[in-house]
């Protein structure tokens, strides 16, 4: 059974699913085992289904729709509307990724020159801490001076 | 291999790489879209949740366990699927009983299902 962890999903990604939809129930490790053994067959059970329909439609790769559509297949239409949310959520945010790349290209500053501006900034950045640790070395000497000097009033 | 190992926009509760690998060890499947990996991998974890809950309701007990888990595989449809990984467990006696006690020998104390 060790073997084949590494073709099961992990354990404890599915406690904390499990978890989660059961707050206060306690699941014996055996049922546990099993749900991950469960979720393996469906997994199979799915991807087969959703292979046939993308055979079906001549298509090399299996897309989300033929996912979808597997699930309604084997009964497990209920799913479809969550896994069709996140699916555009996910759409949703590549498209401000994109947009967001994009915005930086349409500032029609030509590369060289933001370059040149990182530089410079860069440079600023350096300077400043440069006068912060000068700042700090001499702190540190007012501070040793003022040592030095209560000491020596000090009998030794 | 066609599905990229790029990290999801959104979070997905169990970890797609692994979903990949378990759906391509099925045969004939080839070549996925990595949205399709992230609708399996959703669609498995409301499996997890659906199967939970449904075992949970049907036995009205405080916890799961196998016996409560193999009751909802074999008695609802949707599940049917799992009845060969979750059959009913039986004792060595009701075993032997079924193969009409050809092994009387075979004295192990195992509880566990007569397909293992």
């Amino acid at each position: 059974m060790a073997e084949d962890d590494d073709l099961n999903l992990p354990r404890a990604a599915i406690n904390k699913l499990i978890k989660e939809t059961l707050p206060q129930v306690r699941v014996s490790n055996e049922a546990r085992e099993l749900i991950v053994s469960c979720c393996n067959e469906f997994i199979h059970l799915v991807s087969s289904e959703a292979n046939d329909i993308c055979n079906k439609n001549t298509k090399k790769t299996i897309m989300p729709e033929h996912v979808l559509e597997a699930l309604s297949g084997l009964g497990f239409e209920s799913y479809v509307p969550e896994c069709q949310e996140v699916l555009t959520e996910c759409k949703h945010v590549a498209l401000k990724k994109r947009r967001g790349s994009s915005r930086l290209e349409n500032l029609g500053i030509p590369e060289e020159e933001l370059l040149r501006q990182q530089q410079e900034l860069f440079a600023q950045a350096r300077q400043q801490q440069l006068e912060e640790e000068q700042q700090e070395w001499l702190q540190h000497q007012m501070e040793l001076a003022k040592e030095t000097s209560s000491q020596q009033e000090e009998p030794s | 291999m066609d599905v990229k190992s790029s990290k999801p926009p959104v979070a997905t509760g169990l970890p797609m790489s692994r979903v990949k690998i378990i759906m391509k060890s099925s045969p004939d499947v080839d070549h996925i879209s990595p949205d399709a990996l992230f609708a399996m991998t959703k669609a498995t974890e409301l499996f997890v949740a659906h199967l939970s809950n449904e075992t949970f309701k049907n036995n009205d007990k405080k916890g799961i366990e196998y016996c409560e888990l193999a009751n909802v595989v074999n008695n609802d449809d949707i599940f049917g699927f799992l009845q060969e990984v979750i059959p009913h467990k039986i004792t060595v006696r009701e075993y032997w009983k079924l193969i009409g006690k050809v092994d009387e020998d075979d004295d192990s104390e195992k509880s566990s299902s007569e397909s293992e």
